[in-house]
């Protein structure tokens, strides 16, 4: 395991917001880390959270063609995202802070965020318009960025990538658009004292490299971060009273023509099943022969090494 | 001019097997759309064009070397590239599907607001249109996607799903240093 230590040379230029109002004292932006009597406040901790379709059953393809079949198909929080909801809870116990759980999706992604709540989140929001669906992943990140702008943040977690269709991409872009530092696919999350950066271990092909980012930054995780925890009778309980504020694109300052599906930079044009799995073969001939064969194939035909 | 681009991924003083496989695959579609093949190379030092590299069949490397991009930052490569995609328009940039190899696909398709296709294991062409074709749902299914709207199209390309570029042709080796300044 390498471990390398990079700091990142960002100075965060957020655009000049009106901020949120902490307390008694003037209205800065909240990218503003020069505020002394900020650093006295919790963190705002967001997190980002897709509902999937459970990829543990056998998925069938609809009759166009081009996207799955959605009949009688049991839904879940994406893995990943699950990971962000436990960190951001990690967080808040050692520093304290407000955790607010964010999902994109139709009525029922809904659920998902209270589930959330059930974990132990404090707020949980709803990012529900029809003008949304279809969106491609640029355009789900910008939805995404005028919610984190409204809600404020300090540290933005999610996984890494969705288990659907998978672009991997929501996160980096949000960062991008936000101009925040963005450190991916990452293994441990460690906040200083002074709530000013946090060093997280990404990972590499050869292991582990540790970044240093200035906060505000965002975080995708990646699998085996932490073990997610199961929710209490009395967090399901307090959940179930939790209101979930919804934001629709009016209330985001969206335009409905720069997201959703006819704004989409990618279109699926079909869908397939993996070809069945080959039956084995058997190699013949004495040991030498066969090894030399088997790496042969391995490498041909299997095209695994 | 528009062109195809493949971002280099270096270990020692050699390109990485993923990165022969993505010319591989940039050679492929660059002959049927006939267009330029590019070999970027981001790194620093007298070492800079990997041995490997300069003959396998790209008709151009674009060296990038400076100091900041020794080792691979994305905040660095993406500047960095940023500055080249502006000068010279590719109109695909294709990346091995490695940890870092998706981190700066991701961040510059973020950063160029651009079509992103990650972990494409076929390209195949129909009607003038390139098709990408990826494993969804944790490989249980496949799907075929194209692009569309601005350029360039960032995909990154599966480990082990491409012929590996042999070599075929000298490339045509043309250094570009990058100051600070320009970044």
């Amino acid at each position: 395991l390498t471990v390398r230590k990079i700091t990142i040379a960002f100075a965060p230029l957020g655009p000049s917001l009106p901020g949120k109002a902490y307390g008694e004292h003037p209205v800065h932006s909240p990218f503003d880390r020069t505020c002394i009597h900020c650093y006295t406040f919790p963190m705002n901790i967001l997190v980002f959270i897709k509902q999937v379709p459970d990829t543990a059953i056998g998925l069938k393809i609809n009759a166009e063609g081009i996207d799955i079949a959605y009949q009688d198909i049991p839904w879940v929080i994406n893995p990943y995202d699950e990971y962000a909801v436990e960190e951001a809870l990690l967080i808040k116990e050692k520093f304290g802070g407000n955790v607010t759980v964010v999902s994109m999706g139709p009525d029922k992604a809904a659920e998902i965020i209270r589930s959330s709540l059930a974990m132990g989140a404090d707020e949980g929001v709803h990012l529900n318009d029809a003008a949304f669906e279809g969106s491609d992943a640029y355009s789900t990140a910008l939805i995404l960025s005028r919610a984190a702008r409204l809600l404020g943040y300090d540290i933005i977690l999610c996984g890494k990538n969705a288990v659907d269709n998978g672009w991997g991409e929501v996160g980096a872009a949000q960062a991008e658009i936000l101009n925040i530092p963005c450190v991916s696919s990452i293994l441990k999350l460690d906040i200083s004292e002074d709530k000013k950066y946090a060093i997280a271990s990404r990972e590499i092909d050869e292991g582990l490299e540790m970044i240093q980012a200035p906060l505000p930054a965002l975080f995708t995780l990646q699998q085996g971060i932490n073990k997610p925890r199961y929710a209490s009778l009395p967090g399901i309980m307090r959940a179930k009273k939790k209101k979930i504020k919804v934001f629709d694109a009016g209330a985001l300052n969206i335009q409905p023509q720069d997201v959703g599906r006819n704004a989409s930079r990618i279109s699926i044009k079909g869908l397939a099943y993996p070809p069945a799995r080959k039956k084995g073969k058997l190699l013949q001939g004495d040991s030498q022969t066969e090894v030399k064969e088997l790496i042969a194939l391995l490498r041909k035909e299997a095209k695994v090494i | 001019m528009a062109g195809i681009w493949i971002i280099a991924e270096r270990k020692a003083n050699a390109v990485t097997e993923g990165t022969l496989e993505a010319i591989g695959a940039g050679r492929v579609v660059s002959g049927k759309l006939k267009m330029e093949l590019a070999t970027v190379i981001l790194g620093n030092g007298q070492d800079s064009l990997p041995a490997n590299c300069s003959d396998a069949g790209a008709d151009n490397i674009y060296l990038l070397d400076n100091p900041l991009l020794l080792q691979y930052t994305s905040d660095a490569y993406i500047a960095a590239l940023q500055y080249l995609i502006k000068l010279h328009s590719p109109a695909l940039i294709l990346i091995p599907s490695t940890c870092n190899g998706r981190d700066l696909a991701s961040k510059l398709a973020g950063r160029l607001k651009t079509a992103y296709i990650s972990d494409v294991s076929q390209i195949e062409f129909a009607d003038n249109e390139i098709i990408f074709h990826r494993p969804i749902y944790g490989g249980r299914l496949l799907s075929e996607v194209t692009c569309r709207g601005e350029k360039p199209w960032i995909i990154t390309l599966r480990p082990r799903a491409f012929e590996k570029a042999g070599a075929v042709k000298k490339g045509a080796r043309i250094g570009l240093r990058l100051h600070i300044s320009q970044m």
